[in-house]
């Protein structure tokens, strides 16, 4: 491994946009969970579900459940996005640990979309279930004097997303592929462990910190 | 470090574009057969519910039944008593008004038998006063007694009309008249009264004395229709029905007092 883990490869160009590499294994992935999602709903049965059924209700309703807890409020409205945020960020994670593969969330970029459409989404929920101006009075609030610190607070949530996400996975790809570079074949399994369970961990935590985000600008817990 | 602006669009899109994905083929059929378990679940437990209730109601039924067969037992007893009292009253009543009536007849009867005895016994005593005054005049001298009493006779025949006397006899001459006399009488006496005979009646007379000393004493002029009685038996017999006579009234005045 000679390139350095801060630059984002270009697979190949499309007209002038450069179509990156999470890029395309985020294609990969999409194809997998939509079509993965697509065969395993494909026979729903009210009694006596399959196994597999079983893992898809037990996976929707813990995510659902986990949701409503975090936010205070039936969390039904926000599974798909909170919910896609989990399995992605879980699934993406852990596809670093597939020989060849890379993680899409260990480029900065992959992290900064995410925290951005967690961030716009928030905004937008807040404005919609609340209203415009007494969304944008929940910015001066307890005093007006602190406006710029609670915008700032908005703008900072996203990139202490972003980084944290980034770093971790980044960090876990980057101490494994220095390990299997000096020691051998199975001495960074121990470290691989590790890091699929940071990488459940990382998405546990954004998700959840995208739940708190979501809940304070729409109101059913105190902004954090 | 570079942030590669075009690739945080293509992933940003791409994230939106599994959030539709999802929704689509994951969450959106999850969650309508997880509602719609979750609905048959409510309507069975609804029905169970329902089972329940209507199973509770029963039993509630049950024991407010069972409850209440102790007061519908004391009732129904409380009722037979009522009745039975009344029934009892009834025969009561009814036994009193028997008893009563058993009572009074016994009384009536009683009254009767005593009546009849004491009329029994009165009519055995004017017997035995009659008897002892038969035996006590049977041993007087009933010669001049008799006489008198046949003149007494002869008078009472005179004194009858002509009409009253005719009844007495029929049509045969001479006029047959039987006298009975309790003592026997000399012949003047016998002449002379079948001449006061003759005289009364305007025709002879067949006289034909005959002793009968059942007469104590006086006599009887036995005619064809009638008998005319001067004699004591004749006295004692009326006396004896007067004395009858006034003791039945006296005992049936005691006894309806």
């Amino acid at each position: 491994m000679t390139e350095s883990p801060l630059t984002t490869p270009v697979v190949f160009l499309l007209g002038p946009v450069p179509v990156t590499l999470p890029v395309v294994v985020t294609w990969g992935l999409m194809a997998a969970m939509t079509l993965g999602s697509a065969l395993a709903a494909r026979r729903l049965r009210v009694e006596r579900p399959g196994a597999v059924q079983t893992v898809l209700e037990l996976v929707v309703e813990t995510l659902r459940r986990q949701i409503a807890e975090t936010m205070q409020t039936d969390a039904t409205p926000f599974l798909p996005l909170l919910g896609t945020l989990f399995l992605y960020l879980a699934v993406a994670n852990l596809s670093g640990l597939v020989p060849g593969l890379k993680a899409p969330t260990a480029f900065l970029e992959t992290a900064a979309a995410l925290a951005l459409v967690v961030v716009l989404a928030s905004q937008a929920l807040g404005i919609r279930r609340r209203g415009l101006w007494p969304y944008l009075k929940g910015f001066a609030h307890p005093t007006p004097l602190l406006l710029p610190l609670n915008i700032l607070s908005e703008l900072t949530r996203a990139f202490s997303l972003s980084i944290r996400l980034f770093g971790n996975v980044m960090s876990g790809e980057f101490v494994i592929a220095i390990v299997l570079s000096l020691a051998g074949l199975f001495v960074p399994v121990p470290l691989m462990a590790l890091e699929a369970l940071l990488g459940l961990v990382q998405a546990y935590i954004f998700t959840i910190l995208a739940a708190v985000f979501i809940g304070g600008a729409v109101g059913t817990i105190e902004k954090g | 470090m570079h942030i590669d602006g075009w690739t945080l669009l293509l992933q940003a899109i791409n994230f939106l574009i599994l959030v539709w994905l999802l929704r689509r083929f994951l969450y959106r059929p999850v969650l309508a057969v997880i509602a719609e378990r979750q609905a048959t679940t409510e309507r069975v437990r609804s029905e169970a519910e329902a089972a329940r209730q209507a199973a509770e109601a029963t039993r509630r039924s049950l024991e407010d039944q069972r409850t209440a067969l102790p007061a519908e037992r004391d009732r129904l007893i409380a009722a037979a008593r009522a009745e039975a009292e009344t029934e009892r009253d009834v025969l009561l009543e009814k036994a009193r008004v028997e008893a009563d009536h058993a009572l009074e007849e016994a009384r009536k009867r009683l009254s009767d038998e005593r009546a009849q005895a004491l009329e029994a016994l009165q009519r055995h005593a004017v017997d035995l006063g009659t008897q002892l005054a038969t035996r006590l005049l049977r041993d007087a001298p009933a010669g001049s007694l008799t006489r008198s009493l046949l003149d007494e006779a002869c008078a009472a025949v005179e004194a009858l009309s002509g009409d009253q006397r005719h009844a007495l006899v029929d049509g045969i001459d001479p006029v047959p008249v039987r006298l009975a006399m309790a003592a026997p009488l000399r012949e003047s006496d016998t002449a002379r009264t079948r001449e006061r005979l003759a005289a009364a009646f305007g025709r002879p007379v067949a006289l034909e004395p005959a002793e009968d000393p059942s007469l104590i004493a006086g006599v009887e002029l036995h005619f064809a229709h009638s008998v005319v009685r001067r004699s004591w038996k004749q006295t004692l017999a009326e006396a004896r029905e007067e004395m009858t006579r006034h003791d039945s009234a006296r005992n049936t005045a005691d006894a309806v007092a």
